[in-house]
């Protein structure tokens, strides 16, 4: 188990204990924000051991220099999961979770517009019997909606602790940190195993059961009532107690209660949802005076217009439009300075250092890697700084509402959109965007296919290899050849996507598709302070865990390119057969140097694409980022001051002959087989490293590494050898 | 349950056959019913009055409105939710 996996050890020992509070809520309930508003940026940021689950905690301090835990766990409607980051919080909550004991106290966030949903999962969590507060979030919005709340009648009937609150305005923390010392100091805070649920008549078909669990090992009423609503309505639940138990009267028992809810019109698996909706609808309606009219309505008048059957996909266009123009346009200065900075520090090495394998080292290994990790952020940055946007204010929502019917087509739900359209600018952002999506085999799948997307790293090898192979022909003076072939890469990479999410969802990721239930919450302001720390959070995220992969592998790639020197007396004899006027290997160092070495035993492999081994050496150094291949033909080709616009370049392409046969290295045909390569292959060291750093296992990106290296590879033989069987070949 | 709902179908209506800005309450669910449970447990229990809002510009999903939270669901499963009118008592409805 690596250092950030740890976990803080089981009821830690008493002279300096900490006490774990975790914090359980429906989704949007507005739990992270009261995370980050208790934890402030003291948060650390791990997996739990061998899933994508994310475990977010954070330190309180309190009095006394006494340390409170805060634990966000992942968003839950009920005790009874449904996937794999709900199983989680779940078991972590009833104390099966192997990697993490139960907390010491638990705050339920609930939304207080929303109270009867919330209460379902609040008093589930108060039936296990852990210290519950429940702390009502949105409190201002309540307020607005005219909506009033008997705060103490809440704490008394549920006989815990209830603070009102509300996160984004910083109301009530104060009073909840209150709570949460005083828990700190006394311990329990008093229940007494009482139950809620004996309060509704129906409730009586449990109490032959209630009795059984407390002869059979369950003393507070609250857990046996708990129980018998569980093993009446989940039938797994009874099969446990029998295993358990062997032959007893139990089977027995739970089939006269489910025939008396037959009786009154309950199928037995609602038994459960029944009886608690049941009780919390008396709470609510003792607690609550609801306005005549509820909040809804702003929200509707906003969506009269942003759902609108017409207005609503085109707005949506223009807003997605002009988010990612600004991320383009926006992240292009930063990223220009970065790379201004860095190479001016390159330099800046260069003179302080004598020329020799540690400077060389320094400016084209660490330098350069260091710039191939920073160039990364500003797009990240912009990304989620409009993404915290969309997610806070509810627009994100409904994106995917409009875009979900188109989706769902490939299995996937409209959450998916937002990422896939983001790794049009890069993977990178775009498969960190995947967090947004609640379903984790919609992730994971949306994960794999978002590399498809053409990125702007792939432009730079679009544009030189068009400019230099693709005739500038027009078709009936509409259609120009070179930017049809250019529409046609970036439909390609979304066919592929298409293709393989239907793929992987067959074969490799199985298990339920997603029904898509999700909420549309209603619009917000949003709170800037919490956009900067998700802001802040992405970027740490990423320059901590990718950064030292995609740092590492740079230098890697620098010294597979730069080594073996040439030795001395060969390079003096090839100046010398060179000043003598004679054929020189001009390829010399590069082949021999450890890429070259490489491109050569790779040539073979990739001879039926089209490929010689100098585009094979492209290949493995553009494994650093796509557009690197640029750079490094140009080094190929002894040319200086080189982009993928520079006449220079393509000439020397266009030029470049087979020794052995005369014939041209690079045609139409290559070029194209070669862009069909660029458009599938993964050759992106920091997509697999964000992609290690979002699943937490090298099992992912190794697959993706292959099954996209796999399809490069059909997709551009076919191209080639198909293209050379129709006679293009030349 | 469910069966007598089936042979009472002509007074019940599948959540996705409503008009937005139809409100009806929840009769049941069909047998082939997916995430029936995660339904229940947000509220949409026998008896709760559910509100199609809108549909998606595209016709799918749906917006229901369901003890003040709106939710967004596919008419697939839309289409196993029961409901039966407000306005009329369950055993008055003609068609």
């Amino acid at each position: 188990m690596s250092a950030e996996t740890k976990i803080a050890p089981y009821r830690s020992d008493v002279r300096k204990r900490v006490i774990r509070v975790a914090l359980a809520g429906n989704p949007n309930s507005g739990k992270t924000t009261v995370f980050n508003a208790l934890t402030g940026l003291r948060q650390k940021i791990a997996n739990y051991p061998g899933v994508t689950i994310e475990r977010k905690s954070g330190i309180l301090t309190g009095p006394d220099q006494q340390t409170f835990e805060i634990i966000d766990l992942p968003g839950i409607y009920s005790l009874v999961p449904k996937s794999l980051d709900e199983q989680i919080a779940v078991d972590i909550l009833t104390g099966t979770c192997p990697m993490e004991p139960p907390p010491d106290l638990v705050v339920v966030v609930a939304d207080v517009t929303n109270l009867a949903r919330n209460l379902y999962l609040c008093t589930q969590i108060i039936d296990i019997g852990l210290p519950v507060v429940l702390a009502l979030n949105m409190m201002d919005l309540a307020r607005k909606m005219h909506l009033k709340v008997n705060v103490e009648g809440l704490a008394r009937r549920l006989n815990i602790p209830v603070v009102p609150i509300s996160a984004k305005q910083m109301e009530g923390l104060d009073t909840l940190k209150e709570t949460l010392f005083m828990f700190g100091q006394k311990g329990a805070n008093g229940r007494n195993g009482h139950t809620i649920l004996k309060s509704v008549e129906l409730a009586r078909v449990c109490e032959p059961l209630v009795e059984w669990f407390q002869q059979h090992g369950i003393a507070s009423p609250a857990g046996a009532y708990a129980e018998a609503l569980r093993v009446i309505s989940q039938p797994e639940v009874l099969e446990r107690w029998q295993n358990r138990n062997g032959q007893s009267e139990l089977p027995a028992l739970v089939e006269k209660a489910r025939q008396e809810l037959a009786e009154r019109g309950i199928p037995w698996k609602q038994a459960e949802v029944r009886i608690r909706y049941a009780v919390i609808d008396q709470i609510c309606a003792q607690n609550i005076t609801q306005p005549e009219r509820t909040g809804g309505e702003l929200s509707e008048k906003i969506d009269r217009v942003l759902t609108h059957k017409y207005f609503g996909p085109v707005i949506m266009f223009l807003i997605l439009a002009t988010m990612f123009q600004s991320i383009y346009t926006w992240a292009e200065v930063p990223m220009n300075a970065i790379e201004n900075g860095l190479s001016l520090l390159g330099q800046q090495i260069e003179r302080v250092l004598p020329p020799g394998p540690l400077q060389d080292m320094l400016v084209n290994g660490v330098v350069a890697g260091v710039g191939a990790v920073l160039v990364f952020l500003p797009q990240i940055v912009f990304l989620f700084f409009f993404l915290a946007i969309l997610e806070d204010t509810g627009y994100l929502a409904r994106v995917a509402f409009i875009m979900d019917r188109f989706m769902a087509k490939i299995g996937l739900s409209g959450q998916s959109v937002i990422p896939l359209l983001s790794s049009f600018a890069c993977a990178v952002p775009g498969i960190m965007a995947t967090r947004t999506i609640q379903n984790q085999r919609d992730r994971l799948i949306t994960i794999l296919v978002a590399p498809f997307m053409s990125c702007s790293a792939r432009l730079p090898v679009y544009t030189l290899l068009i400019g230099a192979f693709i005739p500038g022909i027009w078709f009936g003076g509409i259609f120009y050849l070179p930017g049809l072939v250019l529409l046609l890469m970036y439909l390609l990479g979304m066919v592929a996507a298409v293709v393989s999410a239907t793929i992987l969802q067959k074969f490799v990721i199985k298990g339920q598709t997603t029904n898509f239930i999700m909420e549309l919450p209603s619009y917000r302001v949003p709170v800037w302070r919490f956009i900067f720390y998700r802001v802040y959070e992405a970027g740490k995220a990423f320059v901590t865990n990718a950064g030292k992969i995609i740092l590492a592998v740079s230098i890697v790639l620098w010294f597979l390119a730069s080594y073996p020197k040439p030795d001395a007396q060969h390079v003096q004899e090839m100046q010398g057969l060179a000043k003598a006027g004679q054929q020189v290997d001009n390829f010399h160092e590069i082949r021999q140097s450890y890429a070259g070495r490489l491109g050569q035993l790779i040539e073979p492999a990739i001879r039926p694409l089209g490929f010689d081994w100098k585009i094979g050496i492209g290949l493995i150094t553009s494994f650093a980022a796509r557009e690197v291949i640029v750079s490094t033909l140009a080094t190929i080709y002894n040319l200086q001051d080189v982009d993928e616009t520079s006449v220079d370049l393509r000439t020397a392409l266009q030029r470049d002959t087979y020794p052995d046969t005369g014939k041209p290295v690079f045609t139409p045909l290559v070029a194209l087989s070669l862009m069909v390569f660029f458009v599938l292959a993964c050759q992106c060291m920091s997509t697999l490293a964000i992609v290690r750093r979002e699943t937490n296992t090298w099992r992912w990106p190794i697959f993706m590494f292959f099954y996209m290296l796999l399809f490069a590879y059909l997709a551009s033989f076919t191209v080639f050898q198909v293209g050379t069987a129709l006679g293009f070949g030349s | 349950m469910k069966t007598q709902l089936k042979s009472v179908s002509d007074r019940v209506f599948s959540l996705d056959d409503l008009k937005p800005g139809e409100e009806a309450i929840i009769a049941g669910y069909r047998d082939d019913i997916a995430d029936e449970l995660r339904l229940l447990e947000m509220g949409l229990i026998i008896g709760s009055v559910v509100r199609l809002v809108k549909f998606a510009p595209f016709g799918d999903p749906i917006q229901i409105r369901v003890r003040g939270t709106d939710l967004s669901l596919r008419r697939a499963l839309a289409k196993s939710i029961l409901t039966r009118p407000t306005h009329l008592n369950r055993y008055e409805r003609r068609n």
